[in-house]
């Protein structure tokens, strides 16, 4: 009898060792305004597409889940005059206006639907910022055993100061093998890591999204350099033609700027759960979202 | 240029010390234990009658001046100690060496005089017993004095099971650790679960975290003074213990009878070693961790005595693996994590005079932390060696000088000047491979060392302006080059007490600290990654100004009483950036961080009870910590992660019989302070979900309480005493919070240690 309490204990006592690890707990999250969101990203010269939405408490996860809002008013002002309202249409998801943005001209999305608090957001076009060149370079230094090709960017920044940029590299993209996100370095003082000072050269950058700011170039022509391994630009020979790396530099607005670099820290915290969490920055006022209009320059890496 | 000022200010302060003693005869000496011949820190040495008193040093150095008169009886009392009487004659300077022995009263506290609590200047200062932290129920049996200091009052630990601590809001970087007077940089094992202190090769524990007198320099929010025994004089003894991680052995003895001694001290936990037996041959791996303690002194003639002093600790997680496959190729693949710190001190005291007494110190201090990582494939005419080696740490040299100048009963001035050379190793990486294809590199990359002096001057004097008010008035003047730039910092130090009678005093405190040393980390888990990295052109010194009030008080039965209320800035403060965390945390530190100012103020009511068979003590404090970053948070300010409204904790030992003592102790904490998504939203039509954070640290965790008990039974042999320890962590299972994450819109909650017996085995001899 004695033995079977001391079995009984130790059972006992591993039983409460083995069940302690995770549980479901109630936070007391106060209730949280759901607000109108927005999303229009748009090409200079081009019309803009407007999707409206709504926020979700964290209990509406789900496949499901629709926060499409497809009766709202929607209206698109061009320096501060309303310039047409827009009416969505189911084809593109989106409320598409007819208005051509143009450089220069500012413009306000204001947004409205029943049960919601307005929500509007402003955004002025930016001019084109033609690139002059682009040269690659191959094998011009080794990291990690690996050879590495410069791609040189060459551009003239507009005399104005607080000029943002955002360029991409892409591989060759029609091919499987060349696709999606690889490391880009750059020792150029210029280039911002959302984190992270690169001028060492050995920071790896999203080649998707790298970002540079006029500080100490303002009004000048900067050439640009960065190091990617070369098999990351191809060419891919699709049997017919040479498939070739592209480089893509888009002239942003600071919000937008901003936006993508709170949004790629957000993504690389992940599922960090030592990481600070990350607000990715919006525009809209009594809303969230992103209105931005670029100015795209893209050209082959040859 | 530091250094060259401190001389005049000694050369003054040396010449007003022998004009005043003129008229006076002074009383000086050691203090030690009878037994042992160790010398005591902090023992009262009094002239009853006449209000007259002072405490030993750090040394056992003593030193009374006072009228040249009739015979009087000087007195010295200590904690567990028999009071000491000798009538004196009072007409010329004598030396009295002062031999203390065993009180026989059960585990009682003489407190008289200068020692007892209101009687001190010194505020936000507490003594530690030694036996106190090995008598409280101990996590896996293993005594741990950073466990037992999160038990006080203003100290919260961070994480659960962790021993990083956080004194009134600072963080766990600005506490200065000091083992014999050298800077300990980790004081963790295994990821912060023990401290690098085994219990059995310290002496004693103060823990300070207000009003710093100006010999401290260089943290922010306290002072963490250990020291390690000397070493028995007269005869060979030892203690050790067998638990159920880690075992110990500490021997101490004369190495010349009553002038020389040693203290040599090992610990080692044996989880590898039980699970070895089991490991495959081709797969292996482990964890340890190991500390030594070593301590030697010697008499010098009646003025001179050097100590000798060492501390080296590692932990180590290791592996190797070793497979071959069918298409006759092979792989190893073996490598390791290394962390530990070394500390070296060399101490001369000299004794100038009977009124001034000298130390002077030079140490060495060092953490390193290492990866390494081996590869080897062979087989189809391939054979590719591959090393990675990366390494961070920091290391200190230092020298410096201080005095204790005792030229009245009205002064007792401490000064001193030091130089430390840091250098930093904030990451280096090493990355090798030899291959008979032809693909051979050899890559160093990651950021230099930064090297920087840091000078620090000062000079603090407690003044006794009548019997019942005492000031200790201090400045404390610090100078910090690195880069090619150099800070300065002024820093005035201020405490006073009024005795409102003999039991009651009421005490406030105003300082300014300034600290050139940051640890970046974000887990507060103690990681061995954490990297210690100095202020620069780009990150200026962290600054705070602390200004306390209290009361302290000290009733027959043996209570003292202290409540305290305090208000704390800080300048300078680091965090990461939004979205940083601790991996890589080697590469680009500067860019990584945001600088700020945080704010802590509250309130703190300590009671302990050091004499009977029940002995204890129960804190509570009631505090706001908070933080303010330009780029976190949208500017606004925010609760520090570990703002923690209410912490109570209450332990106590209760001595049954000689051979039976039990004790118990209950923490409660209101929950940490965390940010959680409250709601999502999609990105245009491809629906990229974004997660909306409420404000940063808005919400709590559950709050966090434990219940811990141990009971020890102790006999004594013919040739040694032994005890048997069982006892319990978390003894009602309580699943507390280690962190929350989000999954589908439910909180989930993850905890750590459940109900956690122990049992272990001490011995004595």
């Amino acid at each position: 009898m004695k033995s079977n309490n001391s079995i009984y204990s130790l059972i006992i006592i591993a039983a409460l060792f083995f069940t302690s690890c995770e549980k479901s707990i109630n936070v007391n999250v106060p209730p949280q305004v759901s607000r109108l969101t927005g999303a229009i990203i748009g090409e200079v010269g081009t019309p803009l597409y407007v999707t409206v939405g709504r926020t979700a408490k964290l209990t509406e996860s789900g496949i499901s889940t629709d926060l499409a809002i497809r009766d709202a008013k929607v209206q698109l002002y061009e320096d501060d005059v309303l310039a047409e309202t827009l009416v969505y249409d189911s084809s593109v998801a989106s409320y598409p206006s007819a208005t051509i943005t143009r450089p220069g001209h500012r413009y306000k999305v204001r947004i409205a639907a029943p049960g919601y608090e307005d929500a509007e957001a402003t955004e002025t076009a930016p001019t084109l910022v033609p690139v002059t060149r682009v040269e690659r370079q191959y094998d011009v230094r080794s990291m990690d055993g690996s050879k590495q090709d410069a791609v040189i960017l060459t551009f003239t920044d507009p005399p104005s100061p607080n000029d943002h940029y955002v360029i991409a590299i892409t591989g060759p993209q029609d091919s499987f093998q060349y696709h999606g996100d690889f490391c880009v370095y750059s020792p150029d003082p210029a280039v911002e890591s959302p984190q992270e000072d690169v001028t060492e050269g050995s920071v790896c950058l999203h080649s998707y999204g790298i970002f540079l700011r006029d500080i100490i170039f303002n009004g000048q022509e900067r050439a640009v350099k960065f190091y990617v391994e070369g098999g990351s630009l191809g060419p891919y020979y699709n049997g017919t033609d040479s498939i070739y790396a592209h480089i893509t530099l888009w002239h942003v607005s600071e919000a937008y700027y901003r936006h993508l670099q709170t949004l790629q820290v957000a993504f690389d915290a992940g599922n960090n759960p030592f990481a600070e969490p990350v607000n990715v920055h919006t525009n809209f006022t009594n809303g969230y979202g992103i209105f931005a209009i670029t100015a795209m320059e893209d050209r082959e890496i040859r | 240029m530091l250094s060259r000022l401190s001389f005049p200010v000694l050369l003054f302060l040396l010449v007003v010390s022998g004009s005043i003693s003129a008229q006076n005869i002074t009383i000086s000496g050691y203090v030690s234990d009878g037994s042992s011949g160790e010398r005591l820190t902090g023992a009262v040495v009094f002239i009853p009658g006449m209000e007259i008193g002072t405490s030993s040093n750090t040394f056992g150095f003593y030193s009374i001046t006072l009228p040249a008169g009739d015979s009087v009886t000087l007195s010295a009392a200590y904690v567990g100690y028999a009071t000491f009487a000798r009538r004196i004659a009072r007409d010329s300077n004598l030396t009295m060496n002062i031999e203390l022995g065993e009180s026989h009263e059960l585990k009682e506290v003489v407190v008289s005089a200068e020692k007892a609590l209101q009687e001190r200047t010194q505020m936000s200062s507490i003594d530690l017993p030694i036996q106190t932290v090995k008598s409280l129920p101990a996590f896996l049996g293993e005594p741990d004095i950073m466990k037992a200091i999160q038990l006080l009052p203003g100290i919260q630990a961070g994480n659960e099971g962790t021993s990083g601590l956080y004194v009134r809001g600072g963080s766990p970087d600005q506490n200065l650790i000091l083992l014999d007077g050298v800077p300990v940089y980790n004081a963790s094992h295994l990821f912060g679960f023990f401290s690098v202190f085994n219990a059995d090769a310290i002496r004693s524990v103060e823990v300070i975290k207000g009003g710093f007198p100006a010999r401290y320099g260089g943290r922010l929010s306290s002072v963490i003074d250990i020291n390690m025994k000397e070493g028995d004089k007269n005869k060979l003894h030892g203690e050790g213990g067998i638990g159920i991680i880690a075992s110990r052995l500490t021997l101490e003895g004369p190495i010349k009878k009553g002038k020389s001694s040693f203290m040599v001290s090992g610990r080692r936990t044996y989880i590898d070693v039980l699970a070895a037996p089991f490991m495959n041959k081709d797969s292996k791996g482990g964890y340890y961790f190991y500390d030594l303690n070593g301590k030697a002194n010697f008499t010098l003639g009646k003025k001179d005595h050097i100590y000798v002093s060492g501390y080296f600790g590692n932990d180590k997680f290791y592996f190797k693996d070793k497979s071959g496959n069918d298409d006759n190729t092979s792989s190893t693949f073996a490598g390791g994590i290394r962390w530990g710190n070394t500390t070296a001190v060399a101490r001369w005291n000299h004794q100038f005079s009977p009124q001034v007494f000298g130390n002077l110190t030079s140490y060495y201090s060092r953490y390193r932390f290492q990866v390494t990582a081996e590869a080897n494939t062979s087989g189809n005419g391939v054979n590719e060696d591959y090393l990675l080696k990366f390494s961070s740490g920091i290391n200190d040299m230092a020298v410096k000088y201080d005095f204790d100048i005792i030229p009245s009963v009205n002064h007792y001035i401490k000064t001193g000047v030091s130089a430390i050379y840091h250098t930093y190793t904030p990451g280096a990486q090493t990355t090798k491979l030899n291959s008979n294809t032809g693909s051979d590199y050899d890559t160093t990359i990651g950021q230099p060392s930064i090297y920087s002096t840091e000078t620090d001057v000062y000079v603090e004097d407690d003044i006794r302006f009548s019997s019942k008010l005492k000031v200790n008035v201090g400045l404390h003047l610090a100078g910090f080059y690195v880069r090619e730039k150099l800070y300065t910092s002024l820093q005035p130090r201020l405490s006073g007490r009024y005795l409102i009678n003999e039991k009651l005093s009421a005490k406030a405190s105003f300082v300014q600290m300034n600290q050139y040393i940051n640890l970046l980390t974000n887990s507060s888990i103690g990681l061995p990654t954490d990297l210690w990295v100095p202020s620069t052109d780009r990150v200026a010194p962290q600054l705070s100004r602390q200004g306390a009030v209290g009361m302290a008080y000290t009733h027959d039965a043996g209570f003292e009483v202290s409540v305290e209320g305090y208000y704390k800035t800080m300048e300078n403060i680091i965090e990461y950036k939004e979205g940083a965390g601790f991996f890589n945390s080697a590469n680009n530190w500067e860019d990584k961080i945001e600088s700020g100012k945080g704010s802590s103020y509250g309130g703190e009511l300590f009671i302990q009870k050091k004499k009977g068979r029940f002995t204890g003590m129960l804190g509570y404090t009631l505090s706001w910590t908070n933080r303010t970053f330009a780029n976190l948070n949208n500017g606004k300010q925010f609760p520090y992660k570990y703002d923690r409204r209410h912490d109570f904790k209450v332990a106590g030992v209760y001595t049954i019989s000689p051979r039976i003592e039990v004790s118990a102790e209950w923490v409660y904490g209101t929950g940490n302070a965390i940010t959680l998504p409250v709601g999502y939203y999609q990105l245009g039509t491809t629906g990229e979900r974004i997660t909306l954070y409420g404000s940063r640290n808005g919400y709590r965790m559950p709050p966090y309480h434990r219940g811990d008990v141990s009971i020890r039974f102790t006999k004594e042999k013919e040739r040694f005493t032994r005890s048997w320890i069982l006892g319990a962590y978390n003894v009602y299972n309580r699943k507390n919070p280690f962190f929350i994450y989000e999954d589908n819109g439910r909180f989930k909650q993850i905890s750590l240690f459940p109900i956690i017996p122990s049992v272990s085995y001490q011995f004595k001899f």
